[in-house]
C-alpha cells in the first residue's frame, strides 16, 4: 500500500512541476523591441548537434550590433538601434523552417541571417522568399541560389566555384614554394560535406590541371584502422592529400599515422570543422601543424584589432568563419539600410541587390574587399581562403595579398 | 464510441467532428506560424495513424516506418525534378512504390517474429539513407513553381496547405476506421493478442500482416510527400529517413495510445503544439532547454497514462458507467450454425493419422502414432504428463509438421497446411491453457472464429452470438475475458472454436482447473456436440472424467500408442495402469483382480 501511494504522490509532484514550469515561461514573454529599432533575425542552430556553430554566429552578430549601436545606430533612420532577434533552428529542417516562419511572421524583421547547414538554409530561404524578407547566408551549396529567388544573398563562394578557385590558390601556393603538384590523393569519409568536396576534384578538376589521382580512399565512419590508408599514400607518394574525415577520431587516426610514417606531404581539407578550437583541443597542436583547409572567410591582414576585440569579449582562442561572416552580414544590412533609408524589408532587399561597398567593416572582412551581388544573389568575385594551422592557431595563408602568415610548405622526403 | 446496430454510419460522427474542427481552425487561424503548427499536427497524426495500422492493430512494432515516409518524399520530389510530374500524381506514384516496398520488406521480415521483426525494420531506412547519399541526393530542393504553383502543391495561402493536410489526414482516418471495422481489423487485433490462437482460428497471420503492412505504407508515403512540400521545402535523407521522423511518430502514438485511431490524433494534437510553444517561449531565449522540458512533459504524460491518453480517458469513462456491448452486431440475420449434419458415411474415417512421428532435439515426442477418428464419435486421448498428447494436437492442426507420417482429413493430406488452412477445412481446436484475445470482448473473441465462414462483420457477429448462446455465454458477450471465471473462459474458447463451424474439434484438456460443477457443465456441453454434427477429439489426463465422456479411448505413453478401445476395456489393461501409476500399482491391480 505504502509504495503505491508514494508513487502516486511522486507522479503528481512531477506533473505539477512540469505544469508550473510551463506556466512560468508563459507569463514572461520576451521583451518586445521598440518600434523604431531595426530588427535582424538570426535563425541558426543554437541547440543540438550544430549548436556551437550557431553560438559562434550569434557572437559575431552581437559584436557587430554593439559596434553599430555604439557609433550611433543607423544614421539614415535617425540613429535607429539595431536589434538581434535569434530563433533556434535546432537540429532538423522542420525545426529550422518553423523557427524562420515564427520569427518572420510574428515580428517586424527587416532582414535575416542563417542558417549554417545548407539544407536548413534551403528551407529557411523559401520562407524568407514568401515573406519577402532579404536573407543573407554563408552556406555553400550551389542550389541555394539556383532557384531564382530574389531575396536570398549568398556571401560565400558557392561550392562549385570554391573547388575551382581553391585548387588555383593551392597550385599557386605550391608554385611560390617552388614545388609542383603532379599526383594527388583523396582520403576521407563519405559524409555529405566530404562528398561535395571530393566530387568535383575527382570528376573534373584534377584532370583539367593534369594532376593524377593516385589514391582514392573513402570509408564510412568510424574508420577501423588508418594504417592501410596511410600506407597506400606512402607507397604512391602524392604531392598533396585532399583530406576530409569529419569525425574527429578518424582525423586523429589518419594524422597520427601520417606523422608516424614520417610523411611530409601537404594536407588540404575543406570547411570550418577542421579549423575549430575544438579541433586543436582534440588533435593537439603537433598533429594539426601545417594542415590546411579552405573556408569562405577567415581573419585577413589588417583585422588584428577586430580579432583581439572578439577574443576579449568572448574568451574564444581565435575567430573563425561563422563568427566573422555573421559579423560581416550584420554590417551589410546596416550599409543597405543606410542606402534604403528605410526599415522596409523590400527596400532593404533592393539596396542589398544594388550594393557596392569597398570600405568599412563588411568589405574589409571578405576577399576581395568589395561587396556586390549578382542578379542571382551570389557575391561577385567571392574568393575562398586557404587557412593553415601554425603553432596551434589557424592563419590565412592565401590569397597572398590578404594572408596573415606565410605558408609553410612541407617539402623533401 | 459504443455503437448500436447502426451499421455503416457508426463512428463517422466523431470523425466528422474532428475534421470539422480542423476546417474551423483552417479558416479562423490568422498567423502563418499557427497555420504551420496545424499542418504539422495533421501530417504527424497521419504518420501516426499509418504506423498504428501495422504496429497498433497488428502489434508488429516497426522502428523503420519512416522508410515509407521518405520514399513518399523522395519519389515525389525526384519525379518533379526529372520528369516534371505534378506532385498530385507523383504522390500517388510514391504511395504505389511504398506499397511495393512494403511487400518486398514484409515478405522476408514477417518470417521473423516479435523483437526480431522490430530490429529488422531498423535497417531499411538506414539502407535508403545511405542509398540517397550514394546517389547524390543529399539535399534536394523543391523547385519553386512561379507559373502554376497550385499544380506543384505550392500555395501562397496557408489555408490551402491546411486543407491539403486535412484531406490526407481525413482519408487516413477513414482508412483506419474501415480497417478497424472490417474482418481484417478483427483478425489483426486477434493476431496481436495471441498469434497462435488466431492462426488456429483460421487467421492466416502471415497474409494479414502483409496486408496491414502494405496498407500502412501508402498513407505514410502520402504524408511524406505532403511533408516535403508544405513543411520542409527541401528533402534531405536525414529529415525524412532519419531517427527524428520515427521518434516523432512514436511519440505521437505512445502519448495518444496505440491500437485505436484516436490515439495518434490525440497525441499529435497535444505534443506538436506543446513542442512549438516550448520553442517559441523558451527555445529562442534559452536554446536547448525546450528539449529538456519537452522530455519532461513526455515523461509526465507517460507516468499519468502509460497506456496512452486515449485508453486512459476511455478507462475513466468505462469506470463511470457499466460497459456496454461494444460491437455493432448484436442483432441481424445470419445462418443458424447449430444445424445437425448427417454423419459422414460410416466407412471413410473423418481424420486419420498414419505413422506420425515427431522428435524435438533428443526427445521422441511422437513415435509412429496411427489412429483414425470416425465421424460423430467422441475420441478421448489419455496419457500421463509428457506422453505427447499436445504435440499430437499440434501436428494434427498444423502447428508442427510431422517428421514422418501424414495426417489426412476427409481423404485430403493436411500435414503441410498452415493451421489457419486446417481450420478453414473444418478442424477447430482449443488450448490446454486458454488462449483468449484479452482486449477483445467475449463476442469479438468468438467473432474471430466466425470470420472463417463470413467475411461480413454482421454475419460473423450473428454466428458468434449463436455460438455463445449454445455455450450459455450470450449474457457475457460484452465482457472482457479478464472478468470471466475459468469455466466461462473455457466455454468462450469452445464457442470461438464452434463459431468456425467445424466438423471436428480438438479439445486440449477442457476440464483442467474446473470445479466439480464446472466439470459437469463442461461435460454436458461436449456431449451435445456430436448431435450437432461435430466430431470431438479430447485430451485429458484425468481419467475418470474421460471414461464417462468418450466413446473410445486412445492411450499414449512416451509418444507411442499404448492402447485403443472402449473406455471400460482400456482402463483395465495392464500397460495403461503401468503407464499411469507405475509397476507397483500394476502389481496391486493384478492382485485385486478376481
Amino acid at each position: 500500500m505504502e509504495p503505491r501511494q508514494n508513487a502516486a504522490v511522486t507522479r503528481r509532484a512531477v506533473v505539477l512541476a512540469v505544469v508550473g514550469a510551463l506556466l512560468g515561461f508563459t507569463v514572461a514573454p520576451p521583451a518586445a523591441p521598440a518600434a523604431d529599432d531595426l530588427t535582424i533575425a538570426l535563425v541558426a542552430p543554437l541547440s543540438g548537434r550544430w549548436a556551437r556553430q550557431g553560438q559562434l554566429k550569434k557572437m559575431g552578430a552581437e559584436m557587430a550590433i554593439e559596434e553599430i549601436n555604439a557609433q550611433g545606430g543607423v544614421k539614415a533612420l535617425g540613429g535607429a538601434k539595431m536589434v538581434l532577434r535569434e530563433a533556434d533552428a535546432g537540429d532538423s529542417v522542420e525545426k529550422a523552417v518553423s523557427a524562420a516562419q515564427r520569427v518572420l511572421t510574428r515580428e517586424k524583421v527587416s532582414a535575416g541571417i542563417g542558417s549554417w547547414l545548407s539544407s536548413f538554409t534551403l528551407g529557411v530561404t523559401e520562407v524568407a522568399e514568401r515573406e519577402q524578407v532579404p536573407w543573407l547566408t554563408l552556406s555553400y551549396a550551389d542550389s541555394i541560389t539556383e532557384r531564382g529567388f530574389k531575396y536570398t544573398f549568398q556571401t560565400s563562394p558557392v561550392a562549385g566555384a570554391q573547388a575551382v578557385k581553391a585548387l588555383d590558390l593551392l597550385l599557386d601556393l605550391a608554385r611560390r614554394n617552388k614545388t609542383q603538384i603532379r599526383k594527388a590523393a583523396i582520403v576521407g569519409d563519405n559524409t555529405a560535406a566530404s562528398v561535395f568536396f571530393f566530387k568535383p576534384l575527382r570528376e573534373k578538376l584534377l584532370q583539367e590541371k593534369g594532376i593524377e589521382l593516385v589514391v582514392d580512399e573513402i570509408w564510412t565512419p568510424p574508420l577501423a584502422d588508418a594504417t592501410p590508408v596511410v600506407q597506400k599514400v606512402r607507397s604512391t607518394q602524392p604531392d598533396i592529400i585532399f583530406f576530409s574525415a569529419t569525425a574527429l577520431p578518424d582525423s586523429i587516426q589518419v594524422l597520427q599515422k601520417t606523422k608516424e610514417f614520417g610523411l611530409r606531404i601537404p594536407i588540404m581539407g575543406n570547411g570550418v570543422w577542421l579549423l575549430m578550437p575544438e579541433t586543436v583541443k582534440a588533435l593537439g597542436k603537433d598533429l594539426v601543424e601545417g594542415v590546411m583547409s579552405t573556408v569562405a572567410a577567415h581573419p585577413l591582414k589588417g583585422q588584428e584589432a577586430l580579432v583581439k576585440k572578439f577574443k576579449d569579449r568572448t574568451g574564444e582562442p581565435f575567430m573563425v568563419q561563422d563568427a566573422l561572416m555573421t559579423y560581416a552580414h550584420v554590417w551589410i544590412v546596416k550599409e543597405a539600410a543606410e542606402r534604403a533609408k528605410s526599415r522596409d524589408p523590400k527596400a532593404i532587399r533592393d539596396a542589398i541587390a544594388t550594393l557596392d561597398v569597398s570600405a568599412g567593416p563588411a568589405a574589409s572582412t571578405l576577399v576581395p574587399g568589395r561587396i556586390r551581388y549578382d542578379e542571382r544573389g551570389r557575391r561577385l568575385d567571392a574568393t575562398p581562403i586557404i587557412v593553415q594551422w601554425q603553432g596551434g592557431e589557424p592563419f590565412t595563408v592565401a590569397p597572398a595579398e590578404f594572408a596573415t602568415r606565410k605558408p609553410s610548405w612541407p617539402s623533401g622526403k | 464510441m459504443a455503437g448500436g446496430p447502426r451499421g455503416r454510419a457508426a463512428g463517422l460522427l466523431p470523425i466528422a467532428l474532428v475534421l470539422g474542427a480542423g476546417l474551423l481552425l483552417t479558416f479562423t487561424l490568422q498567423e502563418r506560424y499557427h497555420h504551420r503548427i496545424l499542418t504539422l499536427v495533421l501530417v504527424w497524426a497521419t504518420m501516426g495513424l499509418s504506423w498504428n495500422i501495422i504496429s497498433g492493430y497488428a502489434g508488429q512494432t516497426s522502428f523503420g516506418h519512416q522508410a515509407f515516409f521518405g520514399i513518399g518524399a523522395y519519389v515525389t520530389v525526384l519525379l518533379i525534378l526529372h520528369a516534371g510530374l505534378t506532385p498530385w500524381i507523383g504522390m500517388l506514384v510514391s504511395a504505389a512504390v511504398a506499397v511495393v516496398a512494403a511487400a518486398l520488406i514484409g515478405f522476408p521480415t514477417f518470417r521473423l517474429s516479435g523483437i526480431y521483426f522490430a530490429l529488422a525494420t531498423l535497417a531499411y531506412p538506414l539502407i535508403l539513407r545511405i542509398a540517397m547519399d550514394f546517389l547524390g541526393y543529399q539535399e534536394v530542393a523543391i523547385p519553386m513553381a512561379r507559373e502554376q504553383p497550385a499544380l506543384y502543391m505550392q500555395f501562397r495561402d496557408p489555408r490551402a496547405n491546411d486543407l491539403l493536410c486535412l484531406g490526407v489526414f481525413g482519408a487516413t482516418l477513414l482508412l483506419s476506421r474501415a480497417i478497424e471495422r472490417a474482418r481484417l481489423g478483427y483478425w489483426l487485433r486477434a493476431l496481436r493478442e495471441n498469434e497462435a490462437a488466431a492462426e488456429a482460428m483460421g487467421v492466416d497471420t502471415f497474409r494479414c500482416k502483409m496486408a496491414a503492412y502494405m496498407l500502412s505504407a501508402a498513407p505514410a508515403a502520402i504524408a511524406g510527400a505532403v511533408y516535403a512540400h508544405v513543411v520542409l521545402y527541401v528533402v534531405t535523407p536525414d529529415s525524412v529517413f532519419g531517427t527524428l521522423a520515427i521518434v516523432q511518430t512514436l511519440v505521437v502514438c505512445l502519448v495518444g495510445g496505440i491500437g485505436s485511431l484516436w490515439g495518434p490524433v490525440i497525441g499529435a494534437a497535444l505534443m506538436l503544439p506543446v513542442s512549438e510553444m516550448l520553442d517559441t517561449w523558451v527555445g529562442d531565449r534559452f536554446p536547448g532547454i525546450q528539449g529538456v522540458m519537452y522530455g519532461a512533459a513526455l515523461v509526465a504524460i507517460i507516468l499519468v497514462a502509460p497506456e496512452g491518453l486515449y485508453w486512459r480517458l476511455r478507462g475513466l469513462r468505462r469506470g463511470a458507467r457499466p460497459a456496454a456491448p461494444p460491437v455493432a452486431v448484436v442483432a441481424g440475420p445470419g445462418p443458424a450454425p447449430a444445424v445437425s449434419r448427417a454423419p459422414d458415411g460410416g466407412g471413410e474415417p473423418l481424420l486419420e493419422a498414419r505413422g506420425v512421428s515427431k522428435a524435438f532435439i533428443g526427445l521422441q515426442a511422437l513415435d509412429d502414432v496411427s489412429f483414425a477418428v470416425r465421424a460423430g464419435e467422441i475420441l478421448g486421448i489419455i496419457g500421463p504428463n509428457g506422453a505427447g498428447k499436445t504435440t499430437l494436437f499440434n501436428v494434427l492442426n498444423g502447428f508442427l509438421p510431422p517428421d514422418r507420417g501424414e495426417v489426412r482429413y476427409r481423404g485430403e493430406r493436411i500435414s503441410e497446411l498452415r493451421p489457419s488452412a486446417v481450420c478453414r477445412r473444418g478442424i477447430g481446436r482449443t488450448f490446454q491453457v486458454v488462449r483468449s484475445f484479452p482486449r477483445l470482448t467475449v463476442l469479438e473473441n468468438a467473432m474471430v472464429g466466425g470470420f472463417v465462414r463470413d467475411a461480413e462483420p454482421a454475419a460473423a457477429g450473428a454466428r458468434a452470438l449463436a455460438a455463445l448462446e449454445r455455450t450459455g455465454l450470450a449474457a457475457r458477450a460484452g465482457a472482457l475475458p479478464g472478468s470471466l471465471t475459468t469455466l466461462e473462459l473455457r466455454l468462450m474458447e469452445l464457442a470461438r472454436c464452434l463459431a468456425t463451424d467445424p466438423r471436428l474439434v480438438l479439445l486440449d484438456e477442457p476440464l483442467a482447473g474446473l470445479s466439480a460443477e464446472g466439470v459437469e457443465a463442461m461435460i454436458a456441453h461436449i456431449r451435445r456436440l456430436p448431435a450437432a454434427g461435430v466430431t470431438v477429439v479430447i485430451i485429458e489426463h484425468t481419467m475418470h472424467a474421460l471414461v464417462r465422456l468418450a466413446d473410445r479411448l486412445l492411450v499414449l505413453d512416451h509418444g507411442r500408442r499404448v492402447a485403443d478401445g472402449l473406455p471400460a476395456e482400456v482402463t483395465q489393461r495392464p500397460e495403461v495402469i503401468e503407464a499411469y501409476l507405475g509397476t507397483r500399482w500394476l502389481r496391486r491391480a493384478e492382485h485385486h483382480r478376481p
